[in-house]
């Protein structure tokens, strides 16, 4: 049962880190979200299991329950909320051929 | 075997929030650097209770957690909207 | 979802009412529960009055914008619960698809991106539907939304590959066509494609 946990623990924090090397790579606001929005959460929601089969069935592990339904919807929403302010304020979504030209 | 597989675990959080810090303060627009604190805050309730699990005591750090990410959350959409409303984005 | 399309009657106002209420007090006191985790009856009657008191608080503010001419309540419990069921495990199998093919375009050398922003419009008569569709929109390949104003969905695409997952050309995507089966959409203003 260990190994499970140490499985998915390994697999979230796999996935931290392609989302920390994907704010830091990529090349404007909007494509930085994706990588905020996916892998982080997807990362995060990992991790939680990994406690979660570590832990065993109790009541604490109902509140890791609650905190994982929380981020699924939490997470999506931020990164929405950050991008539709950006949109307002006019930043402009970078594109290939600006990148170029 | 576990407790040096979750100690290393916590150092790449720490990793990951100081690389997240070089996104929050040369950020080019306000919005980076906001996305920035809200993957500090979600790496810190990873960290929490990831500290929770080295300490045998999941069931005190995971009420602490919570908290955290209710609060975050609410703080981050607060400042999203606030951002939105300005209109400044090069700040 | 039938009663909301028809004529409001204050009778159903009133059941609808009675029915929000019971089901945000029970709600918040199973919370209460799992929270604390004691059950001497203390404990219970504190976290049942706690409970009672934070609906009559919250009750304003579950009310929502009119929709069709009347206001109506933030309603959980008329969800199609066996239907949402049966997409949470689609779209948590869609979040890995996701996150693999994200990981290899981040550690891909070149850095292969070309966004792209791609509009469409879908209706969905309820609120819980346009969120579950937003958020899955931007947890699903390479697609996040950007902006949600009544009917209108802004998505930006990482590729321009992505874009045939939310709009293809005639008609509409797979997940909007998912998630619109599953919230139920009125038949009038569905873009089908077949």
């Amino acid at each position: 049962m260990t190994y499970l946990a140490v499985f998915f623990l390994v697999a979230g924090f796999f996935f931290i880190l392609v989302g920390t090397v994907g704010v830091l790579r990529l090349p404007d606001f909007f494509t930085r979200m994706h990588a905020v929005g996916k892998c982080d959460t997807l990362g995060m929601l990992l991790c939680l299991i990994g406690l979660m089969i570590y832990e065993g069935a109790s009541l604490v592990s109902l509140k890791l329950l609650y905190i994982w339904v929380f981020l699924l919807m939490a997470n999506p929403t931020a990164t929405h909320v950050f991008c539709r302010a950006a949109l307002k304020c006019g930043l402009k979504p970078w594109t290939r051929m600006e990148g170029q030209g | 075997m576990y407790y040096v597989f979750l100690a290393l675990a916590v150092g790449l959080v720490i990793l990951s929030v100081i690389v997240f810090f070089g996104r929050v303060i040369p950020g080019p627009s306000v919005f980076d650097r906001l996305t920035g604190i809200l993957v500090i805050g979600t790496n810190a309730i990873i960290f929490l209770l990831l500290l929770g699990a080295m300490d045998e005591r999941l069931g005190m750090y995971v009420d602490m957690s919570m908290a955290y990410a209710a609060i975050g959350f609410i703080t981050l959409l607060v400042l999203g909207k606030y951002f939105e409303r300005k209109g400044d984005v090069d700040r | 979802m039938a009663a909301k399309t028809t004529a409001p009657s204050t009778h159903s106002r009133k059941r609808a009412e009675i029915v929000h209420f019971v089901f945000l007090t029970s709600a918040l006191f199973v919370f209460w529960f799992i929270l604390s985790g004691k059950t001497e009856a203390r404990y219970l009657i504190i976290g049942f009055v706690t409970a009672l008191a934070i609906t009559v608080a919250a009750r304003p503010l579950l009310i929502l914008p009119p929709d069709q001419g009347r206001p109506y309540w933030l309603s959980l419990w008329d969800l199609p619960w066996p239907r949402v069921a049966l997409y949470i495990p689609w779209l948590i199998w869609q979040i890995i698809v996701a996150n693999i093919q994200m990981a290899m375009i981040i550690l891909h050398p070149k850095l292969p991106v070309d966004p792209k922003v791609v509009q469409f419009r879908k209706h969905i008569s309820h609120p819980v539907g346009r969120l579950a569709l937003a958020n899955s929109i931007t947890l699903t390949p390479g697609t996040i939304t950007l902006d949600l104003e009544e009917d209108g969905y802004t998505i930006h695409c990482l590729q321009g590959g992505f874009a045939g997952g939310v709009v293809a050309e005639d008609g509409e995507g797979v997940m909007p066509a998912k998630v619109g089966a599953v919230f139920g959409v009125e038949p009038v203003s569905t873009t089908r494609q077949d």
